[in-house]
């Protein structure tokens, strides 16, 4: 094994592997509570002032808040897989005041650079703990998969995690249950759809991109890797290990492929349920029906936009201005606007699927306009801090674009 | 797709909202007028001060409502008379053609040209062109019932 | 810059409907004590899974203004009105009093309300006086527990509510329900687009058309406006069929209300109103209920209101009946509430509040009147009469059936319009000749959260199909002229798919109030 590395030597593009010096934090997070230990640190030294986390109500339920106090960062620890939130969203003017460090899923991370460009807040304020994700689930498919699946009560669960393709909730007898994802996304369960196709899954988009894959197998669930991606990341760390929170060394080239290779394997799952899920519909007029048939039980409350992440418009949007609900079109101008406006910029987070109570599954119609066009311009939104392509002045500006954070092909 | 063509009744004709910059093409139709080239009485002709005043809005609601069809036009690039207008609102008509074509409206339906203020004829001429693709592809999708 | 914004979630539920939805509350209070109200989304409730509808998300304006208590138009402390009102009820004739509540409190302060109407040998009115126009049989039907899971699994669903506009909640399960292959037959004057099958009907023409099976599902509501020959019809043909029923509630705590006024006389809100007017009413305290938005003519109601002694008023919401109270005992917002509400399901649900603010208020009105009743014992009592130990996401009634004492029943009024009337066409092509004024249509309310909440939304429009919009010559972007009872309204329109000779508004016309009646339209 290596030797720790010192917080000074700590600089950007370095890959470590991390934990929390604390044996309670360590307890409580996961893979060896380096996240939690950084978010510790951050406030604890004064780095930021707040950080954004989830207040934990049960084990299917949290929300998000602000807070200042290292005891409930303590309390926020875990993967909470069942608590598909959004956290960007929470980040307004109204309350990004001072610095503010925040966990996030590539998505949140991603929502996070969308806000800094729409100048929601600053970039150089917010501090971004990236995590590696393969999926979140809705609370309410995980509870019927415990129901049905694993024959489970949802009151006896301790906790979950998912190790090596299969989902494993513990119970309070001490037991494990694991069951493989696929088998659970056969019966249309596990992971929420919108995460069965996403793009992104190590938050590359981050300051600090962490996550157990890469850990070798006699340190799983010892420790956590860590990518340092920016400046403000080097600063995160470096204020960790030099304020005692956590430790970290080098670690092998082995251990560097084999985050490699998961990533390799998650995104060529996602790219494949992209392809079958968004499989061409040739005939214009068959275009034409599925959208009106999925948008027919609209009842136009808005939630969709309201947890949009990458929407911060405000209550004074092209969307909800020009629409009426007195108009009898064929279909109604706020999605058409929403179809173009997130052409562009939807980050397919899914958050709008989830709060629909019309189940229409917005995130797939959004993804059918954005798909082509991002494809296009060759730009990930929320990858880069690239002018996103509709604002642009002209249109060699969206040519030949590099660094767009495209990984599409 | 074939018998869709020939459901089209012969008196049918296709309504066509046009957006005209003031500085361009608003003249360029003038000219066509004095110049007397023959034309369909297919467009709806709005002004605006510039091809980039059209926002996506504008072209979605001039569907929703029953237009077959908007034609954006404008000054020639590099002669905008607010220098770079025109380049603005091809980026945006890039983005509007590819979104309402990804919907299931064919291409033909949202149309931009630049037309300068001595092209009568070419006014005439994109007027004839774009009303004979229109009527070629029969009423849109989006026209509400009961709108001819 | 630093800003100390207290935040305070409260994991809450929509006092909006019956089906009481899961959401959270989160209230940031500024220093200097303002608190706005966002609504977020409790993805994990199960009710609705986090979903909302537009009332939901409407809910900041709902909790805008908060109230402060008032005695005779004057500010004042809490405590003040609260002995106000004891001399108001202390002063008054005891044949002169009536308590209102329809269903917005919570199940505790229902018992203390109850026990307060009690200390005058009165029963608290919830303005349900359809209960009292059917058999005393029904009343258990209308009150069984159903899951809106259990209608994901139904065969066929036969929706005699609309889900997209009164119950938006329930769509879903609908929607699920087809999805697993079910039949959805819906019975109303529009045309929605889960239907496979769809009918406008006389309540008498129910049995004819209609034929669920054991597997089916009936899903209605029961309001204050409800047509009984409609609810008997309804519970009929679940009877005779064997389908299980799902009788939704427009009020957040409806199902608890009647419950715990269940074996009770109730009149409607029309008695109610003549009661006032007539001055056999003097004295009216209404909890949580605002009368004005509730009552079937308001015009009358705010005349026949100023015929009163004493109006008291404890409400959270600022609306015009706090303008017209006497006195006006203040309480919390509805999610700062302890306490339970019995959703239309049969699920008793906490709100997630840690106030007992109004709770109090009323016990110690009771108190004045020598009715003990403190906090916990109403809770232990509602536990108890809904055979349950803790409320809870899970905690369905226990399907004892306590309505079962001997209830007059009153012949049901025949004077109940449109609610839910025949299709007769009134454009026949014969009508053609006509001149057109005299066209006429079935003004159908279509009762909404916004309706019954006396919340504005962007609604401000009737429907009518295509067919009779053509006949009227009516163009778009104009308005139509609706005449009825000899006044006129001019108000937009918008063309939907509904039956012929129907017209279809979410918000009250000036013209005419609960329940919709015959109108005519005029023409330019």
């Amino acid at each position: 094994m290596s030797e720790l590395k010192v917080a000074a030597d700590i600089k950007v593009g370095d890959k470590l592997l991390g934990w929390a010096a604390s044996e309670d934090v360590r307890s409580r997070g996961a893979s060896g509570g380096l996240v939690t230990a950084v978010l510790a640190a951050a406030l604890e030294t004064g780095l930021v002032d707040r950080v954004l986390v989830l207040k934990k109500v049960s084990e299917f339920e949290a929300y998000p808040v602000f807070t200042s106090d290292v005891q409930e960062v303590l309390e926020s620890a875990g993967s909470m897989h069942s608590v598909p939130v959004n956290l960007a969203r929470y980040l307004k003017p109204e309350t990004c005041s001072g610095k503010t460090a925040l966990p996030a899923k590539p998505c949140d991370a991603r929502a996070v650079v969308e806000r800094v460009k729409r100048n929601v807040m600053s970039s150089e304020d917010t501090y971004v703990i990236g995590l590696n994700c393969g999926g979140t689930m809705h609370p309410e498919k995980v509870r019927k998969m415990l129901e049905t699946i694993y024959r489970l009560d949802p009151e006896e669960i301790a906790g979950e995690e998912i190790v090596k393709g299969k989902l494993v909730f513990f119970t309070k007898d001490g037991k494990e249950h694991a069951v493989p994802i696929d088998d659970l996304e056969a019966e249309d369960l596990g992971r929420r759809d919108s995460c069965r196709y996403c793009q992104v899954k190590i938050p590359t988009n981050a300051d600090l991109a962490c996550g157990n894959w890469g850990v070798p197998g006699d340190l799983a669930e010892k420790v956590t890797f860590v990518e340092v991606m920016t400046e403000k990341g080097v600063e995160l760390l470096r204020n960790t290990v030099s304020a005692g929170f956590a430790e970290v060394m080098q670690p092998d080239g082995k251990s560097i492929s084999a985050r490699e290779k998961v990533n390799k394997v998650m995104l060529g799952m996602s790219e494949k349920r992209k392809t079958e899920v968004f499989a061409p519909i040739e005939n214009g007029k068959e275009r034409f029906e599925y959208f009106r048939k999925e948008l027919e039980n609209c009842i136009h409350c808005g939630a969709c936009k309201a947890v949009c992440p990458v929407c911060t418009c405000g209550e004074d949007s092209k969307c909800t201005a020009y629409f009426s609900l007195a108009d009898s079109h064929k279909m109604s101008l706020f999605h058409m606007v929403r179809f173009l406006h997130l052409s562009d910029s939807c980050i397919g987070c899914g958050q709008c699927e989830d709060v629909c109570p019309a189940e229409i599954p917005l995130t797939r119609l959004y993804q059918r306009f954005a798909v082509p066009v991002q494809k296009e311009y060759r730009y990930l939104p929320g990858m880069s801090d690239r002018t996103p392509p509709f604002f642009a002045l002209k249109l060699e500006d969206n040519e030949d674009k590099e660094g767009g954070g495209c990984t599409c092909r | 797709m074939e018998p869709e063509k020939t459901e089209i009744s012969k008196s049918w004709e296709p309504r066509i909202v046009m957006f005209c910059c003031n500085w361009c093409s608003y003249a360029g139709a003038d000219g066509a007028g004095i110049g007397r080239f023959q034309q369909p009485a297919s467009m709806r002709i709005i002004r605006v001060m510039c091809s980039s005043r059209v926002d996506p809005v504008h072209v979605f609601s001039a569907f929703l409502e029953g237009a077959d069809a908007v034609l954006i036009t404008g000054c020639h690039l590099g002669d905008c008379h607010y220098i770079n207008g025109n380049e603005k609102t091809l980026v945006k008509f890039n983005f509007m053609r590819s979104m309402l074509k990804e919907l299931g409206l064919e291409e033909e339906r949202l149309q931009l040209n630049w037309i300068s203020a001595s092209e009568g004829e070419k006014f005439a001429e994109v007027v004839r062109m774009v009303t004979e693709q229109v009527r070629q592809l029969g009423p849109s999708v989006l026209k509400p019932e009961g709108v001819a | 810059m630093q800003v100390n914004n207290r935040e305070n979630v409260y994991a809450s539920i929509c006092p909006g409907c019956g089906l009481a939805c899961g959401l959270y509350l989160r209230e940031t209070v500024s220093e200097t004590g303002e608190a706005l109200v966002s609504v977020d989304f409790r993805k994990s409730a199960q009710v609705n899974a986090g979903k909302l509808c537009s009332f939901g998300l409407k809910l900041p304006l709902y909790y805008a203004e908060p109230q402060t208590s008032m005695v005779k138009g004057q500010k004042s402390e809490l405590e003040a009105a609260i002995s106000a009102s004891i001399e108001a009820l202390k002063t008054a004739p005891v044949k002169s009093l009536a308590f209102f509540s329809v269903g917005n409190a919570t199940n505790e302060e229902q018992k203390a309300f109850s026990v307060l109407a009690g200390a005058f040998d009165k029963d608290v009115e919830t303005g349900m006086g359809v209960y009292s126009s059917l058999p005393v049989s029904m009343h258990a039907a209308l009150n069984r527990n159903m899951s809106l899971e259990e209608v994901e699994k139904a065969k066929q669903v036969f929706l005699f509510v609309d889900p997209y506009s009164q119950y938006p909640l329930l769509l879903r399960r609908v929607l699920r329900a087809k999805e697993n292959g079910a039949k959805i037959v819906c019975i109303g004057p529009r045309h929605l687009p889960v239907a496979d099958e769809q009918f406008c009907l006389k309540p008498g023409e129910y049995g004819k058309f209609l034929f669920p099976s054991q597997d089916s599902v009936l899903v209605a509501d029961i309001h204050p406006y409800s047509d009984p020959e409609h609810i008997k019809a309804v519970l009929e043909l679940a009877e005779v069929s064997g389908s299980k029923t799902l009788i939704l509630k427009p009020f957040a705590n409806s199902a608890g209300a009647g419950l715990l006024t269940a074996n009770t006389k109730q009149c409607t809100l029309e008695k109610l109103l003549e009661g006032i007017d007539s001055g056999k009413i003097k004295t009216l305290f209404c909890l949580e209920s605002d009368f004005l938005e509730l009552t079937p003519d308001r015009e009358a109601a705010v005349r026949a209101l100023s015929k009163l002694d004493s109006l008291i008023v404890q409400t959270s919401s600022r609306g015009e009946l706090s303008r017209l109270a006497d006195i006006v005992i203040a309480s919390e917002p509805f999610y700062r509430k302890q306490g339970t509400v019995l959703n239309a399901e049969g699920r008793l649900l906490s709100i997630g509040g840690d106030s007992t603010l109004s709770f109090d208020a009323l016990s110690s009105l009771a108190a004045a009147f020598g009715k003990q009743l403190d906090f916990e014992s109403a809770r232990k009592e509602v536990f108890e009469d809904f055979g349950l130990k803790k409320a809870g996401e899970f905690a369905f009634r226990a399907p004892a059936e306590p309505c079962s004492g001997p209830v007059e029943t009153e012949a049901p009024c025949s004077k109940y319009e449109p609610g839910q009337k025949s299709c007769s066409i009134f454009l026949s092509e014969s009508l053609q000749e006509y001149s057109s004024a005299s066209i006429s249509a079935s003004l159908v309310y279509s009762l909404s959260p916004f309706m019954w909440h006396g919340l504005e939304d962007e609604n401000d429009f009737v429907e009518l199909n295509l067919r009779m919009i053509r006949r009227l010559g009516l163009v778009k972007g104009g308005t139509v002229k609706i005449r009825s009872q000899g006044k006129i309204v001019d108000i937009k329109f918008r063309v939907s798919s509904i039956e012929d000779g129907y017209l279809l508004s979410s918000q009250r016309l000036p013209i005419t109030g609960f329940p919709g009646v015959e109108v005519k339209f005029s023409v330019r």
